[in-house]
């Protein structure tokens, strides 16, 4: 045998001795398996995987959703129905318009909404400036801005009803 | 019309231990046991199965090196030492490393190796079906199955030279 041959005969023994090991490793209990699922015939990861799918359909769905509705939007910005100070008596109405980004520090009040404005427009326009003051991230609660609102709302409800 | 449930408790275990043999992950062998019997639905039907145990060991040895394979290949696409890490998961409790190594070394190469030549090598050595046995299940001939087996066992020797050139000196059993 040759040196050649003899590699191989030792190579082999290992691949033998290796399959040997394998065989003889411990392998766990059998857990019992949960019932085949012959009506899906899917495999429990198929279906994690498609519930992941689902979900990451219905975020990009309502994405697309919030996207459209912000794009139809009605134009126009949040003055002058409603105004918008810090506590410094600064003007902060147009840094709070629906395109401007730049925070404003300081507690924020509206501080008057022209009543000639109609209801479901103020509505509106209430809505998006609570919403903006929240992106804006203002020392003002949402909860705030939504109670001064509802009151100022309530001011006016009244004269809406009369118009109808 | 077969009974599965009967046949699933009949050769769960069977198909448990092949597939954990190979993947050595609990969850990862659990899959593969649906996987198995889900694929024997479809290829039987309501053909009549002579013998239930070679054919569903041969159909869990091939879906595990499957499986085996395309998570090395996954593993591959980011780094080659993660592979080797996550490979090594959960191998063989209470024996040495360096056996778990070797081990480890014949299964990554099993992935790299043509599927009938991996199916092959561990239908016969591992599982120590005899060649006729494999040529039958395979549907080829004897010689046909040599001839893989001598390939396999070829590209293994090679893979545990390249990877353990210190292969002379065997670890104490």
């Amino acid at each position: 045998m040759n040196d050649d041959d003899s590699t191989k005969y030792d190579s082999e023994d290992w691949l033998d001795d290796i399959a040997a090991k394998i065989r003889s490793s411990k392998i766990p209990a059998y857990p019992g398996l949960p019932a085949l699922d012959t009506r899906s015939q899917r495999t429990p990861k198929f279906r994690q995987h498609r519930i992941v799918a689902a979900s990451c359909c219905l975020a990009m769905l309502s994405v697309i959703a919030i996207t459209v509705v912000w794009w139809n939007r009605p134009a126009g910005k949040i003055g002058p129905e409603a105004k918008i100070t810090a506590s410094d008596g600064d003007d902060k109405t147009d840094a709070a318009a629906p395109m401007v980004l730049r925070p404003i520090e300081g507690p924020v009040q509206i501080i008057s909404i022209n009543p000639a404005a109609e209801f479901t427009r103020m509505t509106g326009r209430l809505d998006r400036l609570s919403n903006r003051l929240n992106q804006l991230e203002m020392q003002v609660s949402v909860a705030e801005v939504q109670s001064e609102a509802a009151s100022l709302l309530a001011q006016y409800a009244p004269n809406q009803n009369t118009e109808r | 019309m077969h009974d599965w449930q009967h046949i699933a408790e009949l050769y769960g275990p069977l198909v448990w231990r092949v597939a954990y043999r190979i993947l050595q992950n609990q969850e990862e062998a659990a899959d593969c046991h649906q996987e198995v019997f889900v694929d024997a639905m479809r290829r039987t039907g309501n053909l009549a199965v002579e013998n239930w145990a070679p054919f569903l060991r041969w159909l869990t040895v091939r879906r595990a090196l499957d499986r085996l394979r395309s998570k090395n290949r996954r593993f591959n696409r980011f780094d080659s030492k993660h592979h080797v890490e996550e490979i090594s998961v959960e191998s063989v409790p209470g024996s040495d490393a360096e056996w778990n190594e070797l081990i480890d070394i014949v299964r990554r190469e099993l992935t790299n190796i043509p599927a009938s030549q991996a199916q092959v090598f561990w239908l016969h050595c591992i599982e120590e079906i005899s060649i006729s046995d494999v040529a039958s299940q395979l549907d080829v001939t004897e010689n046909h199955v040599r001839v893989l087996l001598y390939r396999s066992r070829e590209r293994l020797r090679a893979a545990l030279k390249r990877n353990h050139p210190s292969l002379t000196e065997r670890p104490k059993k």
